[in-house]
């Protein structure tokens, strides 16, 4: 069972604190989503388990400081899909999701390329450019050539921004069903999205970051309060009955602007 | 492959060409028995004068094509090229002032090591004054300052001269040419282009995975400050040595990749050899344009060709970088 912890995690930016120092796990097995408001240091906190900024403390995994592991171990080890995933140069999109098979040493087209452009829908547009793509199209080879990587974790930053509603599904679905498969890889899953409602539905846990800090960090149904959400996201609440894996679960979810 | 062996058959049959051409052009019957040695006279013209030359043409072209290829695929911006970083005017700044001072004659081993120090200060001053990840626009601006300081060096230089035949020598030398050229200039510069060659080529699937932008790149498990480091080392070694003995020759470096570069499907990676071999081939086809095109003086110089060329074509692109930029809708 692997398993991610961070030990007093924290960023700064000379006097600016982006993020206190945190104590987190993230657990093979899970679906984690990470929420904030606008600022709240959500991908700083991304960066920071990934290993892609300065940060104080320690990240391990198994025990082990991901920061001492060489650089393509530590790249098998965390795969990283950033915001707004920018492609410099026309690439086919299968060499786009070949590139996540670098730190495995190569970037040619494999099966673990061909199970992901299957997994994704992605096999019809295999040899389009993949800045001639949508938005929404890109986004999904951006997070193809994240699973390639075939990482133990994967962080992801708004991978469901620029989707519309059906791909959004799916793309959590997909995530969904790597956590909880047998044998296949990422296996503890980070994802940051705003959604609220999405969150419920598909997060076996969810982190609350407001102005650096972590604010809560649990089931959606602990996290997801009337007054956690009030606070943090400044907004009036509901309390909703959203339906999860057959069952249905209260939350408080965003209504109107509080006034 | 097949693009890349297609060019080689160009670059042999431009190579056969640069050796035919000249003064005393020679045919297919010619080249053989100057080659074999069975006509003195014309194994003298081939053995002395064309083949370092077309050797010459080769080794720098190639780096040329090389050098940008490679400094596009770190900068990620088809824009980027040796000449407009101010990598060639810094290292011909070097060599001047080495020559201008007496210190050390045109055929000295420290002519190429003053390049490379020159190209080497000017590309990481570039990445210093612009920062890392910069835009585009500051990376030309810094390289347009970087230029002009060291064209500014070079006038001072030339001003200063205490012999006035100097002066006029390195100024004709400036202007890039690879006429009257021996094989102690082939000795001087081929070692440093080959290892920066060597430096660049290794770099090749780190480029392609920095297509992906550097924090992606990182969490893949690239040494981004190590392959910025090497290219940027590689791209000084090779046009600093170019330089140091053939003048300041332009544009190259942003022509060649630009050609080659849809039959690659844009891979960095697979850019850098087809880019050097275009690059080998270009420099030929404007050695031989010098030598073709009749004047009533001096010869033609190669560098003044490739300027001449290159700069229309760089307007071409920039054209084609402002329609695409109005597509996306930015300002």
């Amino acid at each position: 069972m692997n398993q991610l912890e961070a030990h007093g995690l924290g960023v700064a930016i000379g006097e600016k604190t982006l993020l206190h120092p945190t104590d987190l796990v993230l657990r093979s097995g899970e679906l984690t989503v990470l929420i904030g408001p606008n600022g709240a240091g959500k991908s700083t906190l991304a960066k920071a388990l990934v290993g892609l900024v300065p940060a104080e403390g320690q990240v391990l995994v198994n025990g082990v400081r991901l920061a001492e592991k060489p650089a393509r171990d530590r790249a098998r080890t965390i795969a990283y899909l950033p915001q707004g995933q920018a492609h410099s140069w026309p690439l086919d999109v299968e060499n786009v999701v070949g590139l996540g098979r670098y730190p495995h040493g190569q970037t040619q087209t494999d099966e673990t390329v061909e199970r992901v452009l299957t997994d994704l829908g992605l096999l019809e547009l295999r040899h389009r450019a993949v800045t001639t793509l949508s938005g929404g199209e890109q986004m999904r080879v951006s997070l193809a050539r994240a699973l390639a990587v075939d990482a133990d974790f994967l962080v992801a930053d708004e991978p469901l921004a620029s989707l519309d509603p059906h791909h959004q599904f799916a793309i959590l679905d997909r995530l969904q069903a790597v956590t909880q498969a047998e044998g296949s890889s990422p296996t503890g899953i980070l994802v940051v999205i705003h959604d609220l409602r999405l969150a419920t539905r598909y997060a076996d846990r969810i982190w609350l970051l407001h102005e650096g800090r972590l604010v809560a960090d649990g089931h959606p149904e602990k996290v997801l309060t009337s007054d956690h959400v009030q606070r943090v996201f400044d907004v009036a609440t509901t309390d909703e009955t959203v339906e999860r894996g057959g069952s249905t679960i209260k939350v408080a979810l965003p209504a109107a602007i509080s006034s | 492959m097949a693009l890349n062996l297609a060019l080689a058959c160009l670059l042999t049959l431009l190579g056969a060409l640069s050796m035919a051409i000249g003064t005393t052009s020679l045919g297919i019957d010619g080249l053989i028995a100057g080659l074999t040695g069975t006509d003195e006279r014309l194994t003298l013209i081939l053995y002395e004068i064309r083949l370092p030359r077309t050797l010459l043409a080769i080794l720098i072209g190639g780096s040329l094509g090389l050098s940008g290829a490679a400094l596009q695929g770190l900068v990620r911006n088809p824009l980027a090229s040796p000449s407009l970083f101010g990598a060639p005017a810094s290292a011909a700044l070097a060599a001047v002032i080495l020559i201008s001072s007496g210190m050390a004659g045109a055929l000295s081993f420290a002519l190429p090591v003053a390049g490379m120090v020159g190209a080497l200060l000017s590309v990481v001053a570039l990445l210093a004054l612009a920062g890392r990840d910069a835009p585009i626009i500051i990376l030309l601006l810094s390289g347009l300052v970087l230029s002009s300081f060291a064209a500014a060096g070079t006038s001072l230089a030339l001003n200063l001269s205490p012999n006035p035949f100097a002066a006029l020598e390195v100024a004709f030398w400036l202007l890039g040419s690879l006429e009257d050229r021996s094989f102690q200039h082939v000795a001087m510069a081929a070692p440093f282009i080959l290892m920066g060659s060597v430096l660049l080529f290794w770099q090749a699937s780190s480029l392609k995975v920095l297509s992906l932008g550097e924090a992606t790149a990182v969490s893949l498990g690239v040494a981004v400050a190590r392959v910025r480091l090497a290219v940027v080392v590689g791209v000084a070694m090779a046009v600093g040595a170019g330089v140091s003995v053939a003048g300041t020759i332009g544009l190259i470096g942003l022509v060649a990749p630009h050609l080659v570069r849809p039959l690659v499907g844009y891979d960095p990676a697979r850019l850098l050899l087809p880019a050097a071999l275009s690059g080998a081939c270009l420099l030929l086809v404007a050695d031989l344009v010098v030598r073709l095109v009749p004047t009533s003086g001096e010869p033609l110089k190669v560098g003044v060709v490739t300027a001449l060329v290159g700069a229309p074509f760089f307007l071409v692109l920039v054209m084609r970088e402002r329609r695409a930029l109005a597509l996306k809708g930015a300002p």
